[in-house]
């Protein structure tokens, strides 16, 4: 690929913007609050898929508990205000703390795990985490969920609200991953034994790495909460992690902007199968196999790959046209 | 008191001893070759000197300070880098890339660590290809830039493995006048290599390696005349 | 006595778990990977078993065969169609293998389970049982008919693989690609070939548990989610390649959860495994019986 990584790090982050610039004008055409909210929906996947590509895309590490951090984060605002009527907007930091503080743990414990090791472990992590929450009906109210306070009236406020959020989070990976940080973390995720002869930290940054991957699944959870009223067992399932991966790998693992067209793009397909009849997660699992399988960078990755085709032919072009001027 | 020195080190696997009670010492700015038949335990001494496994005995010093059983993160700060036998790249990022995570790891900003590896990739041939990924190299390229990367910080000792290894005689040239030049600045190498020749022409001492034990640490030309190192590599019969 | 109750059920179950274990064992020794989808091999054994017997009628002695044989086929495709690029050289995958198996399994996963769920639809179904005794006794104990006709033929059935790993010709070619495939190939052994038979044959020792355990798990889309998560237990612990170590961690999964769910928590019981699970790889990564891989 021409270009190289930094150069394709900015021209995803100017893409980025541009997408969510037209996010932020689209309730001008969409009227419809149904189809606002699934925007909003989307918004919040986005947010985690985003986390989950920061720790698989760019770490290398294939957690399968993004969903379970999203639930911890969900549960953490959502168990103060049921049981104790905390303001969501103290709970929301709480929740979103919990779920760092855990991400640590679990990033600390799995260290020395690889592939489907790491795997495997992160997948026992989110099944003990929601079988718990499910179970210990007298504090969460098992599979009924709890109810929450919502934190706006009106809906236009929750969308530009999820739209800053994922502003703020893009902006942010695009800085983390053009630092030193960010190329330690590819360093670890393209040869984690080397990286570490050479210098890099890998016990901290993988660390790190989970920590705010899940602090970020976290936030968006416990935002989420409060946007749906309901904080539920259903929202760790491992349906919701699958339905993020597949997000992720549709719009192009280990980039910026994957993350964000893929869940776009996912959440809108699914509403429209839906209305047609068709079940949409049969649609996306066939879409997941098939972008493994032949379209290893997905979607951007093709966009990618189509305009360095098209630079290239121009060059050429160009080439031609000043040697035959001769 | 020396600059580097191995003091009685040992490592098995099972029961395999594949490091048997190992001790030399280095001068600063010297030049070593460590050489001797395939499993005679060159790999795993490196990667014990390197941080990938603690030793189960002995100890490891670079200017006094102890480095055995220190991970390899910790092994590069004290100012030991290595090169692998295989090699490896960061295969998604790009060849200055490669190059910059040593140098932030190794403390220099930004500036500092762009213009060392300028220097280095002009120097190696690679300067063309700054901003390819480095997994589109070829395997000789890719092997240029894991040897460059070893200078980017200003090591103490280079621990290579292997380096002219399965690589165009263009590219040893290229590797062999690097070593010459940073040798001639006062870089201290140590050099694994089954290339002979090579180890004759760069290295003017060799350590010899077989089954885990050093059998002989003399001037190169003389240790290829010694009987017990072609034993060794030949077998008793060419004696 | 509850003592030998819990131990007998314990191990019962742990039959089960053994058989699913080992098709898992099997496929990591060969290629290395995991398959997220190996709870679906197990969902189309049930609803073989389950269908042909209700809907069409067909007698069980012969239903459970058929769901070996569609596990098998399910399994062949697998690998025919998906799995083909872990041992091609020219992929971009070649790099991120791990990853790749992961996704497109995982994937594979939820596209069968929505299959069935569009095409068969979210009932569950209950398989008849393979015998009409309700209870059996045996010395002090009472034990549910079904299930102990059933643990004997998973018993059965993990004898013959053994035996077939062990000294047939084919079982010797899997043993020789499991310990060096670049080996195998040069000795003149189809490692491909190879790959398509553990791939069938874990398919359909799955799809037979799944067809045994029908009359108690019922037959649904995501049936075999947890039997899967299980078996990932069993053979993290038992080390991933292991035959001896998977039957081992099957027995010791069941038992461990019969004893959990009768001293420690009964809604918990099926969290035990995955405690362990965390607690071995922690541990031991490469479990308690499988290979260390030395990598540098």
């Amino acid at each position: 690929m021409r270009g190289g990584s930094r150069i394709r790090t900015v021209r995803e982050l100017r893409v980025s913007i541009l997408f969510l610039a037209i996010v932020a004008v689209l309730p001008y055409f969409v009227i419809v609050p149904y189809w606002r909210g699934v925007l909003i929906v989307a918004m919040y996947f986005a947010l985690v898929s985003a986390a989950w590509n920061l720790l698989a895309g760019y770490t290398g590490q294939f957690s399968l508990a993004p969903a379970a951090f999203a639930m911890i984060g969900g549960y953490g605002s959502g168990l103060l205000c049921y049981h104790f009527g905390i303001s969501p907007w103290i709970g929301i930091p709480c929740g979103t703390l919990a779920a760092t503080v855990i991400g640590l743990m679990l990033g600390r414990i799995v260290l020395r795990l690889r592939g489907p090791y790491l795997a495997l472990t992160t997948l026992a992590f989110a099944e003990i985490v929601r079988l718990v929450i499910s179970n210990e009906y007298e504090i969460t109210r098992g599979d009924l969920g709890l109810s929450v306070t919502p934190l706006f009236e009106h809906q236009l406020n929750y969308y530009y609200l999820f739209l800053f959020l994922l502003v703020v989070v893009q902006i942010g990976l695009y800085y983390l991953v053009r630092s030193r940080a960010g190329l330690y973390l590819q360093a670890i995720r393209d040869d984690d034994l080397a990286a570490s002869g050479r210098g890099v930290n890998v016990v901290l940054w993988k660390t790190v790495s989970f920590a705010v991957s899940s602090g970020i699944c976290g936030l968006a959870g416990a935002f989420y909460v409060h946007f749906i009223r309901l904080a539920s067992p259903e929202l760790g399932l491992i349906l919701q992690t699958g339905l993020v991966i597949a997000m992720v790998v549709i719009g192009g693992m280990g980039t910026l902007i994957g993350p964000l067209i893929g869940a776009f793009l996912v959440q809108l397909s699914s509403e429209a199968l839906r209305e047609v009849g068709l079940s949409h997660m049969l649609f996306f699992a066939l879409t997941v196999i098939l972008f493994g399988r032949f379209f290893r960078s997905g979607i951007w990755g093709g966009i990618d790959f189509l305009r360095d085709k098209w630079e290239t032919r121009s060059e050429s072009k160009e080439i031609m046209e000043a040697g035959g001027s001769e | 008191m020396s600059f580097f020195q191995i003091k009685d080190v040992t490592k098995s696997f099972g029961g395999l001893q594949a490091v048997a009670g190992v001790s030399f010492s280095l001068e600063r700015g010297e030049l070593v070759g460590l050489i001797g038949p395939n499993g005679s335990g060159k790999t795993t001494l490196l990667n014990l000197l390197s941080g990938y496994y603690p030793p189960e005995s002995g100890s490891i010093l670079i200017e006094e300070q102890p480095v055995q059983g220190l991970p390899p993160n910790s092994v590069f700060h004290r100012g030991i880098v290595r090169m692998f036998q295989q090699t490896r790249v960061f295969s998604r990022i790009s060849v200055a890339d490669n190059l910059l995570v040593s140098g932030y790891a190794a403390g220099l900003d930004v500036h500092e660590s762009s213009g060392r590896a300028k220097v280095i990739m002009e120097k190696l041939e690679l300067l063309r290809l700054a901003d390819e990924d480095a997994g589109h190299l070829s395997g000789g390229q890719q092997k240029l830039l894991e040897f460059g990367c070893c200078f980017i910080g200003d090591p103490k000792l280079v621990l290579l493995d292997e380096p002219f290894a399965a690589i165009h005689p263009s590219m040893k040239e290229i590797i062999a006048r690097y070593i010459v030049e940073r040798h001639a600045q006062g870089q201290t190498f140590i050099i694994v290599s089954h290339d002979i020749p090579a180890v004759l022409e760069l290295c003017p001492r060799s350590v010899v390696m077989n089954a885990g034990m050093v059998i002989a640490d003399d001037p190169t030309d003389q240790v290829l005349q010694d009987e017990n190192v072609i034993e060794a590599y030949l077998g008793e019969k060419y004696l | 006595m509850l003592i030998f109750d819990i131990i007998v059920t314990g191990l019962m179950m742990g039959a089960f778990y053994s058989l699913m274990a080992v098709g898992l064992s099997l496929i990591f020794g060969i290629l290395k990977v995991v398959n997220f989808a190996h709870g679906e091999f197990f969902m189309v054994g049930a609803y073989t078993y389950t269908l042909l017997s209700l809907n069409l009628g067909i007698p069980l002695w012969l239903a459970l065969p058929c769901s070996f044989l569609l596990g098998a086929v399910v399994g062949w495709l697998t690998e025919r169609l998906l799995m083909r690029p872990l041992y091609d050289k020219y992929t971009t995958w070649s790099v991120m293998r791990d990853e790749y198996a992961i996704i497109v399994t995982f994937g594979l996963s939820l596209f069968l389970i929505n299959l069935a769920n569009q095409i068969i639809g979210p009932y569950p179904y209950r398989g008849p049982q393979l015998v009409d005794w309700s209870r059996i006794e045996i010395g002090p104990l009472m034990i549910s008919g079904h299930r102990f006709v059933a643990s004997l033929l998973a018993s059965a059935m993990l004898a013959a693989i053994y035996l077939f790993v062990r000294y047939s010709r084919w079982g010797k070619e899997i043993q020789a690609v499991a310990q060096n495939r670049l080996g195998a190939s040069i000795s003149g052994i189809n490692s491909t070939r190879v790959s398509s038979i553990v791939f069938s044959l874990c398919g359909g020792i799955v799809a037979f548990s799944g067809g045994l355990l029908a009359p108690l798990f019922h037959a649904y889309p995501a049936v075999g989610i947890f039997p899967a998560l299980k078996s990932y237990v069993v053979v993290v612990i038992g080390g991933m390649g292991s035959i001896v170590g998977s039957i081992a961690g099957g027995l010791l999964l069941g038992l461990l959860e019969s004893f959990g769910a009768v001293y420690i928590s009964y809604a918990y019981r099926d969290t035990f495994g995955f405690i362990i699970l965390m607690i071995v790889l922690l541990i031991r990564p490469h479990g308690l019986f499988g290979e260390k891989v030395r990598e540098v």
